[in-house]
């Protein structure tokens, strides 16, 4: 008898899912054929991949992914910042300004569990495919001194309490990733406390690193490169990338090597921190999406082919407000 | 209406209303897209890597783990994994700056102390960096690892203050050593545990001469160990034989600056006495020239012989062991400064 | 008029004197330039520090006065200075192809040693042998080699490097160890350092490490010297100690020695105690671009930001540097 009530919720939530996905004609744009999913033999669980995409007015909204259609918002955020998303497609946020992190279920509408990180600032997030270990790129503190020190902090199996590495040394992280294997790098703006300029270091942790290691990324040409200007790192499935403006790519172990560039085409401001399709282990990326920043245009968020790059193959701007962080978050089988 | 019904029902309203709700993509035009942003980035100064070589990884590593021979070359600053027992070249690993001694655990994790940026790396059994411990006192150039902790002793040649050379022993996922010393001795090179923990190591004192040391467990200084039976002029590998439970010392100037051989040892309460010595040959039946870190193996021993002496090519070889004598196999490489070797099963 | 010129004259003679610090012994020129070589008489008793010029001439001082008392003449390009056990001071003579060995105060040659066909950069003694070393830069048109001629036997051996073409410097440790480089070299070429082990038949390639381990290129190294202890090895910025031990180069620390408005322009000079075992004061040829010119000194191994004394009196466009001690 318990059953009826719980169905019928369940057909409504599922109904509720559905059509305000399917209605609406502004907004989403598709190359037809391009971005919808492939036509060989593919799990029906790809039509139920979504796009998670933090706002400035405090609300998250999700899209299916390949329909570029906006499935639910998520709302009563102070500052969503940045997402990732784990193996079975939970969804983490982070709130800068209320200095917690919120864990979604894959589609779910309010949070399955809350990680206060105060009295930390969460910017980035990463989730390792290797151990579950959930990375919090802390920013500050913004208690006291200008930004107070950043640093990563670490949740095994995302819950409990972190470990944290890098603190001090005015870092402020505001982006962190996984490789399959659950090798860490991070980006921290360095000597921004008190200062009007900053410069990016980054930091390497390995799989079974103690501390985080300063590392030396080179450029294409010179050991040495400019990085004041990195506003990301991720991980492609096959290579690190490091964004600034463009995507850098490197492949990390003793030595930073050098790989090759991505180019995206954007609007003149740049793009936000990206997020890979698919974004496990199993190989890698075939598309890369972004918020565009239009501060004074319409916000939006693009696809891009990858790692080819180039136009945009599709674009959402429904309901979007400064978008900044993407996730993707995959459906996986329960 | 039943369940199946009403979800199927659902089904087809949700495909109703999903087909016909695609629109026409109203995208801007390549024309219409803003410019791409082009940012040149500031070159640093032109400080070009030597070694431009990425690492690399033969595709037979993905199969079953075989035992390899790990050498450490500070010429071309590489670490290099061979394929025991016919020494096949299989990675590269590069990125260090000198790397010298290495010691490996039973899980075949493989650390290599690399002096000149006072870093001991772990590489995995596979060649992947798995953590980096800090030497913050001395210049490291070779270590051990302890069996009944778990601990890792490093050596330091000498002291970052141009003070004496110590043992630091980092405890397992710890980046904090304690330090240990033998008052006597200045230079500390190469280091061994026995099965119990017992750390031998060698070097010189501030003189120059040879010197033997043991760190007992449990110990907060090292003693000298008495060497009789023979003299060791340069002090090369320290490792316990587990199978004939005696100590190996290397000789990096065995008879002549310009030769290098084994000793094998006898330790007692009293000192240590040697009990035999192996010769090595080169590929063309000349003595080695500088063996500076052999591996001990079931029969053998493998290495390099660092060749400054002559002009035949300095080899990564396995010698058989004890008996001694040419290398039943070898292999060369170009410019390069062999030093440490380990085995990674 | 004819007043005037012979005043003039006679106040040209009394200022050439009292310059020059008249010599009591040697004879010198009435022109204000010697031409002769001259020293003090009395400099044999004393340190004294020996500067080769770009003028040609080596200058010799008073080493802790920082006074000039001689002057050693013919020669055509002078270039690196080096002692040995005995205080003798050898100078390699580039363009001459030859190294000329001095007593330590003398004026006349007491050894010559041809290095024909070779152009000799630098030389160094090996205290221990008597054996003496030369870097032998022979330019684009020839390879360059290291020299080493035999104190016991007298004979020359060279030895070559296939990966360097011209060697400047090199530097003996105590243990008859040989550290040798190509020192500065164009853009198309890197600074190289081979080892030759005492004894050895071949020259080894071999790295050495700077303080930042990231740094594997050296730019413009201006010398290679032993100061005891270490191998030191200098280029624009600073000092370099490094130990050589079997093979291995480990680098030890850093001395910064420099001056405002000028930088140092070849290799150092120690300055050891006589029963001390490693240098305490350190002195470099200096100039700029305005032809500065001075030899300035330091302690050693602190170094610092300003030279303890410095010497400009006769120094013109200084290179090779060397110390020789009173006996």
């Amino acid at each position: 008898m318990l059953f009826k009530p719980l169905f019928r919720l369940g057909l409504t939530a599922l109904i509720s899912l559905v059509l305000p996905a399917c209605g609406g004609s502004t907004g989403s744009h598709i190359v037809p054929g391009v971005a919808s999913p492939p036509i060989s033999p593919t799990p029906t669980g790809q039509q139920r991949d979504l796009l998670y995409v933090s706002n400035q007015n405090g609300t998250v909204n999700v899209y299916r992914y390949w329909q570029q259609k906006l499935a639910t918002v998520l709302t009563k955020f102070k500052q969503p910042s940045g997402q990732c998303s784990d193996q079975s497609g939970n969804v983490f946020i982070t709130d800068y300004q209320a200095k917690k992190v919120y864990e979604y279920a894959h589609g779910g509408s309010k949070p399955i569990a809350t990680l206060d990180t105060s009295p930390y600032t969460p910017r980035g997030c990463a989730v390792s495919p290797a151990t579950g270990d959930l990375a919090i790129a802390d920013y500050g503190t913004r208690d006291y001194s200008y930004y107070g020190d950043g640093n990563i902090a670490i949740y095994r199996h995302a819950s409990g309490t972190p470990t944290f590495y890098g603190g001090g040394d005015d870092n402020h992280f505001p982006s962190v990733a996984y490789d399959d294997r659950g090798d860490l790098l991070a980006l921290s703006e360095s000597g921004y406390s008190g200062h009007w300029y900053y410069y990016a270091t980054f930091f390497y942790l390995p799989k079974k690193g103690l501390q985080l290691l300063r590392i030396d990324v080179p450029c294409e040409y010179s050991s040495s490169c400019y990085w004041q200007y990195a506003t990301a790192v991720a991980w492609d499935g096959k290579y690190w990338v490091i964004e600034q403006y463009r995507l850098y790519l490197y492949s990390i172990n003793v030595k930073v090597k050098y790989v090759g560039e991505v180019d995206l085409t954007a609007s003149y401001r740049g793009i936000g921190p990206v997020a890979f399709y698919p974004k496990t282990s199993k190989g890698r990326a075939t598309q890369v999406v972004a918020a565009i920043n239009n501060y004074n245009g319409k916000s939006a968020v693009d696809y891009w082919k990858y790692p080819a790059g180039g136009s945009p193959i599709a674009q959402v701007t429904q309901g979007l407000d400064n978008a900044s962080g993407v996730a993707i978050s995959l459906w996986s089988n329960p | 209406m039943n369940i199946q019904s009403r979800f199927l029902c659902v089904a087809l309203l949700t495909a109703a209303l999903c087909a016909c709700s695609s629109n026409a993509p109203s995208f801007p035009s390549a024309a219409a897209m803003p410019d791409r942003t082009t940012v040149s980035l500031a070159r640093g100064p032109a400080h070009v890597h030597p070694d431009r070589r990425k690492s690399w990884f033969s595709s037979e590593r993905a199969h079953k783990a075989s035992p390899e021979l790990f050498v450490s070359d500070s010429g071309t600053a590489d670490v290099y994994i061979y394929k025991l027992p016919k020494l096949k070249l299989v990675a590269t690993i590069t990125g260090f700056s000198q790397p010298q001694g290495l010691c490996s655990d039973t899980k075949g994790n493989v650390w290599i102390a690399d002096t000149n940026s006072r870093t001991i790396y772990e590489l995995s059994h596979h060649g992947r960096l798995e953590n980096e411990l800090t030497d913050k006192t001395g210049f490291p150039v070779a270590c051990a690892w302890d069996p009944s902790t778990g601990n890792l002793a490093v050596m330091n040649i000498f002291g970052t203050a141009s003070n004496s050379g110590a043992v630091l022993v980092y405890p397992p996922n710890s980046l904090t050593p304690s330090s240990y010393a033998n008052a006597d001795q200045y230079y500390y090179n190469f280091g061994g545990y026995d099965k119990s923990g017992n750390l031998f190591f060698d070097g010189r004192d501030a003189g120059g001469n040879f010197m033997l040391s043991e760190l007992r467990k449990g110990s907060s200084s090292a003693q000298t160990v008495q060497v009789t039976g023979g003299t060791i002029v340069f002090p090369g590998m320290v490792q316990w034989d587990t199978t004939k439970q005696d100590l190996v010392v290397g000789d990096q100037s065995c008879g002549s600056p310009y030769e290098s051989c084994l000793y094998a040892l006898r330790i007692a309460t009293n000192g240590a006495t040697i009990t035999g010595q192996t010769a090595l040959q080169n590929q063309s039946g000349g003595p080695v020239c500088d063996l500076v870190q052999g591996a001990l193996l079931n029969g053998a021993v493998a290495g390099s012989d660092f060749n400054f002496c002559n002009s035949t090519p300095s080899i990564t070889a396995l010698w058989p062991y004890p008996g001694g004598g040419a290398p039943s196999v070898y292999t060369s490489k170009n410019d390069s400064v062999p030093v440490g070797a380990a085995v990674s099963k | 008029m004819k007043r005037f010129f012979s005043v003039a004259f006679c106040v040209t003679m009394v200022f050439a004197a009292g310059c020059s610090q008249a010599p009591q012994g040697d004879a010198i020129d009435a022109l204000p330039k010697a031409h002769r070589a001259w020293l003090d008489a009395g400099a044999k008793n004393q340190d004294l520090l020996y500067v080769s010029n770009g003028n040609a001439e080596v200058t010799v001082y008073r080493y802790w006065q920082q006074q000039l008392v001689g002057v050693l003449t013919d020669f055509t390009e002078p270039k690196g200075i080096c002692t040995d056990a005995n205080q003798n001071v050898y100078i390699a003579d580039y363009a001459a192809r030859q190294i000329v060995e001095y007593a330590h105060g003398g004026t006349k040659p007491i050894a010559k040693f041809d290095d024909s066909p070779d152009s000799p950069y630098s030389c160094w003694v090996d205290r221990a042998s008597g054996n003496l070393a030369v870097a032998n830069d022979d330019g684009t048109s020839a390879q360059g080699n290291i020299a080493i001629w035999s104190a016991a036997s007298g004979i020359r051996t060279t030895y070559t490097d296939s990966a360097i073409t011209s060697f400047q410097f090199c530097a003996f440790d105590d243990h008859g160890n040989l550290l040798a480089t190509n020192g500065s070299v164009d853009y198309r070429n890197t600074t190289m350092f081979a080892w030759l082990p005492k004894g050895g038949a071949k020259l080894i390639n071999v790295r050495v490490p700077q303080p930042n381990p990231s740094y594997r290129k050296w730019y413009s190294v201006l010398g290679i010297q032993w100061d005891g202890k270490y191998f030191v090895i200098d280029d624009y910025d600073a000092m370099y100690r490094e130990s050589l031990i079997h093979g291995q180069v480990y680098y030890v620390g850093t001395t910064e020695a420099y001056a405002e408005e000028s930088s140092g322009q070849g290799p150092v000079g120690f300055y050891t105690p006589p029963d001390a075992s490693q240098a305490t004061q350190v002195v470099q040829g200096m100039g700029s671009e305005e032809s500065y010119s001075s030899v300035d000194y330091w302690k050693y191994p602190a170094g610092g930001g300003d030279p303890i004394a410095q010497i400009t009196h006769a120094i013109d466009k200084p290179f090779g540097v060397a110390v020789s001690l009173k006996k």
